[in-house]
């Protein structure tokens, strides 16, 4: 559905409320509010597909687990999404993350932040009947 | 949030011990940054940092002090190093995120002429921002192991670094650690990052020496008037960042009865005395060690650019310090000789003379302690005292510190607005991203001179020289 940048919460770092109508997609608009403080999502083409599974111990560490997966993939593999389909089993805290984009390129993607970590500051993940709410802190 | 502080002198104030809290929160601020400090959530932070385990004194909060993640930015806590513990969050990502400051047989008159020409080289030959990698050719995981065992002797052994920059950096860039203890992801990530600013708050600036304060010390330094010098403000890289969010996510789930009783989950540590404790120690150390060898690669490749603008210019190291990491260090408390994790977040050591880890060359002195300033704005040489070792466990801040968000600073001013107006003052500027110029526009921190000023005024630093800008990059 939506995300946005919330200025009064973080002073040094990036905070970000990300809105789905369900679970999966508040992680799919939390993942684009990441790349977006890279790059603008706008400028990124999604030609190349990439799949990954994550399995963590709670909902918030499977956030965390999944926005660190992110932010290693374009560090090691330079890899930046626009499009991202994610499915979670919540009964075992683990999703599947199948995500279209393409490799970085300072001649078509104008540079904005590095994105140093996700932190576990101010989480909060919110299931409503329709909608879902997912709060956090970046380290920038 | 209406925390409600007792105020002890005009730079000292209490967050009285209540329920939670192991011991006080302490604030080292002038009522100005008091007031920017009481703005955001650095007060809540602080009170949480008091409740740690095996907690010596009060939780620290300095007078650059803001809001960060677990424990608060510009932040001292000294936790017993057999029955307290050891915490990611009270270290940051960025491990060992530090400044070098290097000085020059130039002064300004040769500089300022050539200003545009020295920072485009610098621009050209340093690698930063987003996706920026070093120069090397990809480093082998024998080679990179190197790297994090150890420290700047790799950079010494390959050529990079001189003795003197050995014998001018904080434990020498060396801290005893374990390569086998950093994932594999970590290596992947720092393997091709080595020797690069990265970007954010990180910079490098050509500064020339505006004023001296203490001239004994500044001669120490090897400071005087009209002096250029260089400066360079990054870290751990992606490395650290790793190594940080790998150790916090194992802390998590060995001690995962921990979680519950923390106010937040970001404050998770290891206990001290248990084995996850010990290896988180080695690998933090690691990452430290990397960010060393980081710094000394921009310093050669700064050399070798000065050479060629300057072909008679020298570059010698005055100092390099770390503001992201825990120490075990040995701290008189309440009479008696303590080994202590002393964790400092945005906080930087400053050891006065009589310190065994002062350098020789200082050892009269205490070693230089090394304020940034924001773009564009001053920067400072303090030095460590008697009493900072007494009030604050021998730190004092480590920078300007945020006042406004990075959002709410885009919103304020375009990144090429910014570059003008420090045009405008005779500021050179040379960026990778508008939008980073914009998010650490000078108007979005604190008074660096207040900082400093009150850093004196509260005892726990003096100042030395203070430097202002010529040229800048930004990553």
């Amino acid at each position: 559905m939506s995300f946005e940048y919330l200025s009064e919460e973080a002073t040094a770092d990036v905070a970000i409320l990300a809105k789905g109508k369900n679970l999966d997609e508040a992680f799919e608009e939390t993942a684009k509010a990441i790349t977006n403080v890279m790059v603008d999502l706008s400028e990124i083409s999604p030609v190349k597909e990439f799949k990954f599974k994550i399995k963590s111990e709670d909902l918030k560490s499977l956030l965390y687990d999944f926005i660190e997966e992110l932010i290693t993939i374009f560090e090691i593999k330079h890899l930046l999404f626009s499009e991202y389909n994610v499915k979670i089993n919540k009964q075992e805290f683990s999703l599947i993350c199948v995500a279209k984009g393409e490799k970085f390129n300072k001649k078509k993607h104008n540079p904005k932040s590095i994105v140093k970590a996700i932190t576990y500051f101010g989480m909060e993940i919110i299931e409503k009947q329709k909608e879902t709410l997912i709060k956090f802190t970046l380290d920038i | 949030m209406g925390i409600k502080l007792k105020k002890l002198n005009e730079f000292e104030w209490e967050i009285p011990k209540t329920r939670n809290m192991n011991v006080p929160g302490r604030i080292f601020a002038s009522t100005k940054l008091l007031e920017s400090i009481s703005h955001d959530r650095t007060l809540e932070q602080l009170k949480n940092m008091a409740s740690m385990p095996g907690i010596y004194k009060y939780s620290i909060a300095l007078p650059d002090a803001h809001q960060g993640y677990g424990f608060c930015i510009g932040g001292v806590v000294a936790l017993d190093s057999k029955t307290g513990g050891l915490s990611p969050g009270g270290v940051g990502y960025d491990i060992n995120c530090g400044v070098r400051l290097i000085k020059t047989n130039l002064v300004y008159e040769d500089v300022a002429p050539r200003i545009k020409e020295i920072i485009n080289k610098i621009y050209e030959f340093i690698p930063a921002g987003l996706g920026s990698e070093g120069r090397l050719r990809r480093l082998s995981r024998d080679e990179i192991d190197n790297v994090l065992n150890l420290g700047v002797k790799w950079a010494l052994e390959k050529g990079y670094a001189t003795k003197k920059d050995l014998k001018h950096t904080e434990d020498e860039g060396q801290l005893k650690a374990d390569a086998s203890l950093v994932s594999e992801k970590a290596k992947s990530r720092g393997a091709k990052q080595l020797g690069s600013l990265g970007a954010g708050n990180h910079f490098m600036e050509v500064q020339k020496v505006e004023k001296v304060f203490d001239e004994k010390t500044a001669k120490a330094f090897g400071l005087k008037l009209n002096q250029i010098v260089l400066m360079i403000h990054t870290g751990s890289r992606g490395l650290g960042h790793q190594i940080c969010s790998d150790y916090l996510r194992q802390m998590e789930r060995t001690f995962p009865y921990l979680i519950k009783s923390l106010p937040d989950r970001e404050l998770i540590y290891a206990p001290a005395s248990t084995e996850l404790c010990d290896k988180y120690f080695l690998a933090m150390n690691a990452a430290a060690n990397f960010a060393w060898n980081n710094r000394q690669l921009i310093l050669y490749w700064a050399r070798q650019a000065f050479e060629k603008i300057f072909p008679d210019s020298e570059l010698e190291q005055v100092y390099d310090i770390c503001h992201n990491i825990a120490k075990k260090e040995k701290h008189k408390i309440d009479g008696e000789t303590r080994e202590v994790f002393l964790h400092r977040k945005g906080a930087t050591r400053a050891f006065p003379a009589g310190r065994k880890e002062v350098p020789e060359t200082y050892k009269n002195y205490g070693h230089p302690v090394l304020l940034p300033g924001s773009m564009g704005t001053a920067s400072y040489v303090l030095v460590g005292t008697n009493e900072g070792l007494k009030k604050t466990f021998g730190s004092t801040a480590h920078g300007a510190g945020r006042v406004l968000s990075r959002h709410a600073a885009v919103n304020k001013a375009r990144g090429e607005d910014v570059q003008k107006q420090l045009n405008k003052d005779n500021i050179v500027l040379k960026a990778h991203s508008w939008r980073v110029v914009a998010e650490e526009a000078p108007f979005a921190y604190k008074d660096i001179d207040e900082v400093a000023l009150v850093s004196e005024k509260t005892g726990i630093a003096r100042r030395v020289v203070r430097m202002v800008p010529l040229g800048v990059i930004k990553g």
